[in-house]
Formats: C-alpha cells, sequence, structure tokens
C-alpha cells in the first residue's frame, strides 16, 4: 500500500485498520473448522454450556476459542486396563510389584492374578466432563471388585473352577458402580489372564496336583486290577457249572443207556426166565473163570485137587 | 489532535478490559464463586456466560467433576489382632461450593481432611471385626461388603456435613497382610497344600484297596456260586439217574438183584484171585457126571 516514509491520507489510514480488523476476523472464524475422525465423536460447547452432544465425523465449523471449545472422544475403539500388572513394567520385563499383584482369597491365602478389563467409551459428554480421570476411577473399581470376589472364593476354587465365578462377579460389580457413578464407560469384557501361588508357594501347590495324580493312578490301578481278575473268574464260574452239566448229562445218559439195556434183558427173562439166567451165569463164568486160578474138588474121595490150567 | 487521539485509544483499551472482565465463562466441569473483596456474593453451579462486577469482583473455580482420592495405604488392627492393610480409594464431589471454599479451601486440604475421616472410620470398623468377617468363604461370615458400606456411609456423613462434599464411593482397592506377616501366612500355606498332598495320596490308597478287595470279594462269590451251581446240577443228575433206575429196574427186582450179584463177580473177581469149584458145583456137575439123563432140569 503505502511505505511508512510518506505520511498518509487520514481516510487511507482507517481504511487499512478496518481491512485489517477484517482479515483478522476471518482468520479467526476459519480457526473455527475442525474435523472429527471416524472412530471419534466431538462434542461442541460455547461459553462452557454443551450445546451439541454428538458431532458425527467429518468436517465441520464451530466458534473459535474463547466462544467455542471441541472434545473429541474415540467412541468405536475399546480399550484396555490392565489389573495385576502395569503395561509399562511388562514392555520392559519387569515382574509386577506384590502389591499390584497380589489377593487374599476367602481362605486366607494369597494368590497372583493378571486380568485385563476391555472398556469403551459409552457417553463422551460424561466422559470428558463427569470426571477428573475416569481410566483411572476404573481401574481402581476393578481393584476393589477382584478384592471383594477373591475375599470370598477359596483358593482352590479360584485356581481351578471357580475362574469363571470369579470374573463374573467382577463383572457384575463392576457394571453396577459404573452405572451409578456416571463416568461414561462401559465394562465389555473381563478377560483372567492367569491365577497362580505366589512363586515361594507354587511347589507346594505342584505337589498337590501331583498328589491328586497320584490318587488317580492308585485308583486306575486298582480297577485295571479288578478288570484284570473278573472276567477270568467269570470264566471259570461259567465252566465250573458247565463241567457239572457235562456230569450230569453222562450221569443220565448212562441210567438211561442201564435201564434200556435192563428193560430188554427183562423182557427176555420174562418170556424165559431159567434159560436166560443161565445164560447170563454161564457167559458171567466165561469171562471171569478165564482169569483166576482154578480149583476144582471131588467130594467124593477126599481132597485131591484136579489142577486143570496154571 | 495527537493527545486526543491517544487518550481516545486509552479509553477503548479500558472499555475492552472493562467488558472483559466483567465478563465470566462458567464451564460445565466447574462451579465459579465470584466474590468481592474476599466475600463471597454470587454461587454459579450451572454453565454459561454469567456478568460480575469488573476489577472489584474476583472468580474463585473450583471442580465439579467426580473427582478420585487415594488415601495412603495404612494398616488396620482386627477384632482379633490381626493386622491387614487396607489400600482405600474415593470418589466425590464438591456439593456446597461456599461450604467447601470455607472449610478446606483447597483439594490438598480436602483430600487431606478425607482421608484423615477414612482412616480413622475404617480403624474403627475393622477394630470391631474378626479378621474373618473380612476374608472368608463363609457367606454367613462374610462382612467385608457391610463394613465397607458401613465406613462409606460414615465418611459421606461427614463429608457433608463439615466440607460441603458428597462421598460418591469409598471402596477397598486392595486387602492384604503387611509384609512382616507375609511369611507365615506362606508358611501356613505350604502347611496346608502338604496336609491336602497326603489326604490325596492316602484316599488313593484306600480307594485302591477298597477296589481291590471288592474285586477278590466277587470273583470268590462269582466261584463260589458256581460251585454251588454245579452241585446242584450234579446232585439233580444222581437224582434223575436214580429215578430212571427205580422206573426201570422196579419192574423185576429179583432179576435185577441177579444180574447185578453177576456183574459185581465181574469186577470182584481179578487175576489174583483163587476160585476154588466143588466137583459136583452145576458148573462141575455136567463135566465129572457126564451128560444128564433125558427129561432131567437143573
Amino acid at each position: 500500500m503505502s511505505t511508512p516514509a510518506t505520511p498518509r491520507p487520514p481516510g487511507r489510514r482507517r481504511a487499512t485498520v478496518a481491512a485489517l480488523v477484517v482479515v483478522a476476523l476471518l482468520v479467526w472464524l476459519a480457526s473455527g473448522f475442525y474435523t472429527v475422525p471416524t472412530t471419534s465423536v466431538a462434542v461442541a460447547r460455547r461459553f462452557g454450556v454443551i450445546v451439541d452432544r454428538a458431532v458425527p465425523s467429518g468436517v465441520h465449523w464451530w466458534w473459535p476459542a474463547p466462544i467455542g471449545q471441541i472434545d473429541r472422544a474415540e467412541v468405536t475403539r475399546s480399550f484396555t486396563i490392565p489389573v495385576g500388572f502395569r503395561f509399562t513394567d511388562e514392555v520392559r520385563g519387569i515382574a509386577p510389584s506384590p502389591s499390584i499383584s497380589r489377593w487374599l482369597t476367602g481362605d486366607t491365602n494369597i494368590i497372583q492374578l493378571r486380568a485385563k478389563v476391555n472398556y469403551r467409551i459409552a457417553n463422551p459428554v460424561a466422559y470428558l466432563f463427569a470426571s477428573e480421570k475416569p481410566e483411572e476411577v476404573l481401574r481402581f473399581l476393578a481393584g476393589s471388585a477382584f478384592t471383594e470376589a477373591a475375599s470370598g472364593l477359596p483358593v482352590d476354587e479360584l485356581l481351578t473352577s471357580g475362574r469363571l465365578a470369579l470374573i463374573e462377579r467382577v463383572k457384575a460389580r463392576i457394571d453396577r458402580e459404573l452405572g451409578d457413578w456416571g463416568i461414561g464407560l462401559e465394562v465389555l469384557t473381563v478377560n483372567l489372564e492367569s491365577v497362580e501361588p505366589p512363586g515361594n508357594v507354587i511347589a507346594s501347590f505342584q505337589d498337590v496336583q501331583n498328589a491328586r495324580a497320584d490318587r488317580e493312578r492308585l485308583i486306575s490301578e486298582a480297577q485295571t486290577y479288578s478288570n484284570g481278575i473278573l472276567p477270568v473268574a467269570r470264566g471259570e464260574a461259567d465252566r465250573r457249572v458247565n463241567v457239572a452239566l457235562a456230569a450230569e448229562n453222562k450221569r443220565t445218559s448212562a441210567a438211561h443207556g442201564d435201564a434200556e439195556r435192563f428193560a430188554k434183558l427183562a423182557a427176555e427173562y420174562r418170556r424165559s426166565p431159567q434159560l436166560l439166567e443161565e445164560r447170563l451165569y454161564l457167559e458171567t463164568v466165561e469171562r471171569v473163570l478165564p482169569r483166576v486160578r482154578r480149583y476144582v474138588l471131588d467130594p467124593g474121595d477126599g481132597g485131591v485137587p484136579i489142577r486143570i490150567v496154571e | 489532535m495527537k493527545s486526543r487521539r491517544i487518550v481516545l485509544l486509552l479509553l477503548a483499551v479500558l472499555a475492552v478490559a472493562g467488558v472483559a472482565s466483567a465478563l465470566l465463562v462458567v464451564d460445565t466441569t466447574e462451579y465459579a464463586i465470584v466474590t468481592r473483596f474476599g466475600r463471597p456474593v454470587r454461587t454459579y453451579t450451572t454453565p454459561g456466560l454469567r456478568l460480575k462486577a469488573p476489577l472489584v469482583d474476583q472468580v474463585i473455580r473450583l471442580d465439579a467433576r467426580l473427582l478420585l482420592t487415594e488415601p495412603p495405604v495404612a494398616e488396620y488392627l482386627t477384632l482379633d489382632k490381626k493386622n491387614v492393610v487396607a489400600r482405600s480409594f474415593l470418589t466425590w464431589r464438591i456439593d456446597d461450593p461456599l461450604r467447601y471454599l470455607q472449610t478446606v479451601l483447597i483439594r490438598d486440604a480436602a483430600e487431606a481432611r478425607l482421608a484423615a475421616v477414612t482412616s480413622s472410620e475404617l480403624g474403627a470398623a475393622l477394630g470391631s471385626m474378626p479378621f474373618d468377617a473380612l476374608v472368608s468363604t463363609d457367606a454367613e461370615k462374610m462382612r467385608l461388603g457391610a463394613i465397607v458400606d458401613q465406613v462409606e456411609s460414615r465418611v459421606r456423613d461427614t463429608a457433608a456435613r463439615e466440607y460441603g462434599i458428597r462421598l460418591v464411593s469409598l471402596r477397598l482397592e486392595r486387602l492384604s497382610f503387611p509384609q512382616q506377616n507375609e511369611a507365615s501366612v506362606f508358611q501356613r500355606m505350604r502347611a496346608e497344600r502338604d496336609r491336602i498332598a497326603r489326604q490325596f495320596r492316602s484316599e488313593g490308597d484306600e480307594q485302591a484297596l477298597k477296589i481291590k478287595a471288592e474285586a477278590d470279594r466277587e470273583r470268590a462269590r462269582l466261584l463260589a456260586e458256581a460251585d454251588r451251581k454245579a452241585a446242584e446240577i450234579r446232585g439233580q443228575g444222581e437224582a434223575d439217574a436214580a429215578r430212571i433206575y427205580a422206573d426201570a429196574l422196579g419192574a423185576d427186582p429179583d432179576f435185577y438183584r441177579f444180574v447185578r450179584t453177576l456183574e459185581s463177580y465181574d469186577k470182584i473177581i481179578d487175576s489174583n484171585t483163587t476160585v476154588v469149584l466143588p466137583a459136583d458145583s452145576p458148573l462141575m456137575k455136567s463135566l465129572v457126571a457126564g451128560p444128564p439123563a433125558p427129561g432131567a432140569a437143573h
């Protein structure tokens, strides 16, 4: 326009000032354009009052500071809070300190557990403005839910079958409290990564596992023994019964045979009793006498034996 | 001309500053208390653009959000003289900004007061309960939830009455043993595990013995049963045979006796037997005496 050296006419100077003010105003207004990523929604405030609770993703305009303010919240992502350990320790490979990782169980044992609480921002307005440190509140809440749940369950259940019950209790507890506190977060899942006894007693817990296995082994060995002898015994029992059946069969068959034979003889006997008796007698004598030593005594001349055959 | 312009400019600057200092933006996350010469004159608890007297009025802003406080971790003694370490946390809001301002003024002071109240209430509550009311598998005995609720409500009362604070929640983040007591806990845990392991092993022995004994007994039973059945069958066979013989032989008992006698000769006379036959025995008679006279029988 004009060089500072030459004096300017008053009219032109006033126009310059006005132009500068207009440009400054335009620049200020232009700074009101902002973008919202697809993962987020924005909340717009004017003089501290929430005017738009959910600005969708895209390019928008809103009053720049100091009149307006824009805050964004990632609503589609899920976030994770560690329980019983810290992500920073994990990255550096440091074991979590006992005060972080240990809980008391209902039977006054100490266990170490690791869990992850996955959550999302359910209410952007509450998340952004209702509390000072929503994530931190959730972290403490998760810790207290585990404390309450673990202090009612025995260690054996926590280490084995009770994990599901533990998670359910913790989840229910967190859900209830989060609803009451209104910090805009919603817990999606609670994942129990590990539950184990502290390092200095782990060997004793291991021994219980071994003992349980020993018990199962002894029982199964006994079962094997039982399964081995009982079929043999059943077979032997069958055999004895069958032997008896065979003997019975033989006995009655023999009886029948004898009876039949006798019946035939008897029929013959009835026809001619004397003849048969004589024949049977002689047959027997023929069979018996050849194999014995025989003496025939003559009753007439006083005892001289006539030897027939040696 | 020149000095007039300077005055005008000064006035404009003053006007802008005046307007600016007369305006007050109260954010949605805060309360604002307007004080005039140190005396509170207005309290704004809702957000928006407000007016105040320029220059003379001052603004004190207080956080309206849910605040988190973690009192220092402390050791307590239960009724049965067991030491427990409790880590608690509180969430709270400023409920009555004026009262808060008058009693604690700043956040640090509020947190210190809350921590002190929490600590004394927790101490009293835990001191009135045996340890197994805090940690128990018996739902009847378990009082942890009730104890915490009781402490919460007492701290809530005090905080509301004294400091204009509304306590939203008081919870135990963790319950543990003091470091020096942990060794004995581990000792006890080990002893308990050893006992359980021993029990498992003896249970195994017991059950194995039982199973084996049952198997042996079953075997004996099976064999005895079979023997009984076999004896019965044999007996039945004997009875059947006896009946068959009786039926057949009963018809001609004399003939049977005769035949049976002959059969027993067959058996009782062997090669060591010596038989003496009288020459006039029926067998020898024919040999000695020659053929019988015709017509004569035996």
